[in-house]
């Protein structure tokens, strides 16, 4: 018992673009001015040859059409951005991020999640413009709730360790064939056949969700923006939709299918990982604790500040075109 | 530029006979790259600034993450130059031939010969430190309890025994975009570098990477139409003569090169002038 290994994920790493910063002083300057209400904004993310497990906002973040490139998936995120150093400093990050947690069980409680499972993955940005001095700080968050924690049971495998090259040739064509917005999280059976997650889990009827699986033969896949050994922290998100929705696995050993693309596109990268959920589960809202802030390069928990002089300030750029 | 916004669309295809491209070529010659390489994908950029003769999902092409191991100062001294005829006859196109050997040997190179480093400063991060110390963060985070999160480590490519910052040199990376180049009806490349933390590199910097004998020349600071701030970018006033001279060989040895190759072609020429970074184009032209 004592010998159980908590089973570990990798958090996303934010990578901001510079266009992104550009764009959000435009809008700063010429829409918004100090208005400081929430605005919904658009990261994306990918499996395909992933590095660093990053998820990036870049100008188009802020479109309001927003369409992903074809090998990327996106997520909605929430960006704050604040008048004063002294509000971002001040502000309450624990409850942003509480408000954040509560959204996501409500998604996940009213089937929205089952329908759009990419909303799954949720972010904040929490910024201040320094449009003087051309320096942006910001913080970002990973929503993402404590609770459960889960054990490996046994170290993780390849895919082709599992399955035939012919289901994983099948498994392929059907993958690359989804919505990008179902693709990040879904089911699969013996044989790697797809079942969407709105036609597998059915959120007014939660005891006979997944009843008539075998859930040796089920994997609970997800497609993974990590190349390390580990799991993306996207992943906790999709386990706690589990727990929420189906709580036949309580207890339960699951098998977890991350699919991961090399720059080829083949799935041949991909792992799977054996973990088992724990029997008793808090699910009280009340007592869930959320987490999710993003250190900076050193490993602190302190904002990340972009220095865009070089590209903003007039007396720079007009150095390099002297 | 105003130039631009007056140039009417090309309409039919000169691509033979001009080496230019119209954009329903450029959005063929985009998909067929993706096709064959799939790291390449479009893009829509800003929509407050797509073009009107592009698809709106097919604005531009973007390849992100390509590794540059070594800067082109370090590239000089090994590498094999020569110049391309130029078909005008002004300054022509310097290419470096190096295989992937010498490059990594290269790599290891870096390790041993700091003197070369000199101008790769350490970066200095967090210039307002005062306002960062203010802020303490712990209380607000649970993170600490957490025992969930895995810890990653980065790799390092290659180290420098550099007694006083001991630091660790890491691959730079650099994105690629293509855009369609409506004046000289012709792709253009940007290029925006990152270091090992994925900031972004300065223009100096990025200037290290670009062959000598282009910087500031060919490969000039630019406005990126399609997304607002400004990369660095080849110049498009020689491509479609250089594009005409490729065509002009391969006619010349029975062969005849598709519109579809077009992108495959410009990427081989562009990696002259940015010889270090490395991305895949190992693929080989289709001839018909």
């Amino acid at each position: 018992m004592s010998e159980k290994k908590v089973f570990q994920y990798v958090q996303f790493k934010s990578l901001v673009h510079h266009d992104f910063w550009h764009k959000l002083s435009d809008i700063k300057l010429d829409i918004e001015k100090l208005n400081e209400s929430d605005k919904t904004i658009f990261g994306t993310f990918t499996n395909l040859n992933a590095k660093n497990c990053l998820l990036e906002l870049d100008c188009t973040s802020f479109n309001s059409n927003f369409k992903t490139a074809k090998n990327n998936f996106y997520c909605k995120g929430t960006l704050k951005n604040l008048n004063t150093i002294e509000s971002f400093k001040n502000f309450n990050r624990n409850e942003l991020l509480k408000k954040e947690g509560e959204n996501l069980l409500r998604i996940i409680e009213n089937g929205s999640a089952c329908k759009n499972p990419s909303e799954l993955i949720s972010f904040i940005v929490l910024t201040y413009a320094d449009l003087k001095k051309y320096n942006f700080h910001y913080s970002f968050a990973f929503t993402a709730s404590i609770e459960p924690l889960i054990y490996e049971v046994s170290p993780s495998q390849n895919i082709t360790d599992e399955f035939s090259e012919n289901d994983i040739e099948n498994f392929s064509s059907s993958y690359h064939l989804l919505d990008q917005q179902q693709a990040a999280f879904f089911i699969a059976t013996k044989h790697l056949d797809i079942i969407l997650l709105q036609n597998a889990l059915d959120v007014n009827q939660r005891d006979m969700n997944l009843k008539d699986h075998n859930l040796d033969s089920t994997y609970f896949c997800f497609s993974d923006p990590s190349e390390f050994p580990y799991a993306a922290w996207i992943l906790r998100n999709f386990i706690l939709l589990l727990v929420k929705l189906c709580p036949i696995l309580h207890g339960k050993s699951i098998k977890i299918l991350s699919v991961r693309r090399d720059e080829k596109s083949s799935l041949l990268l991909s792992k799977l990982f054996f973990i088992q959920l724990p029997n008793k589960i808090d699910l009280d809202p009340i007592n869930m604790k959320w987490t999710g802030w993003e250190r900076n390069d050193q490993g602190k928990l302190l904002p990340k500040l972009a220095n865009m002089s070089n590209s903003m300030d007039p007396i720079k750029i007009a150095e390099h075109f002297s | 530029s105003v130039a631009e916004q007056l140039t009417p669309v090309l309409r039919e295809s000169k691509f033979k006979e001009s080496g230019r491209i119209t954009p329903e070529e450029f959005v063929a010659a985009g998909d067929h790259l993706i096709f064959i390489s799939p790291t390449w994908q479009w893009m829509t950029g800003d929509e407050a600034k797509i073009k009107s003769y592009l698809p709106r999902d097919k604005q531009f092409l973007v390849t992100k993450n390509v590794p540059c191991l070594r800067r082109c100062k370090q590239m000089e001294f090994t590498g094999v130059e020569k110049i391309v005829e130029d078909v005008e006859g002004e300054d022509g196109w310097v290419t470096h031939e190096t295989d992937d050997m010498n490059l990594n040997e290269c790599a290891e190179e870096m390790t041993l010969d700091s003197s070369k480093m000199d101008d790769i400063e350490p970066k200095n991060e967090d210039e307002d430190d005062d306002d960062q110390e203010a802020l303490d963060m712990e209380e607000f985070d649970v993170d600490n309890v957490d025992p969930s999160v895995a810890i990653i480590k980065p790799t390092p490519i290659a180290t420098t025994k550099d007694s006083e910052t001991d630091s660790v040199i890491h691959t730079r990376t650099y994105d690629l975009h293509i855009v369609y180049n409506k004046y000289y009806q012709t792709p253009h490349l940007f290029l925006i570098g990152y270091d090992e933390n994925r900031q972004v590199l300065n223009i100096d910097q990025m200037y290290e990477d670009v062959s000598q004998d282009n910087a500031k020349k060919t490969v000039t600071y630019e406005a990126h139409p399609h997304l607002g701030p400004s990369m660095l970018a080849v110049h498009p006033c020689k491509h479609s003569d250089l594009m005409k001279k490729f065509l002009q060989i391969a006619e010349e040895g029975g062969n005849e090169l598709s519109v579809y190759s077009y992108l495959i072609i410009f990427l081989k020429f562009v990696q002259s002038v940015i010889p270090t970074v490395n991305y895949d184009f190992s693929q080989t032209i289709k001839t018909t």
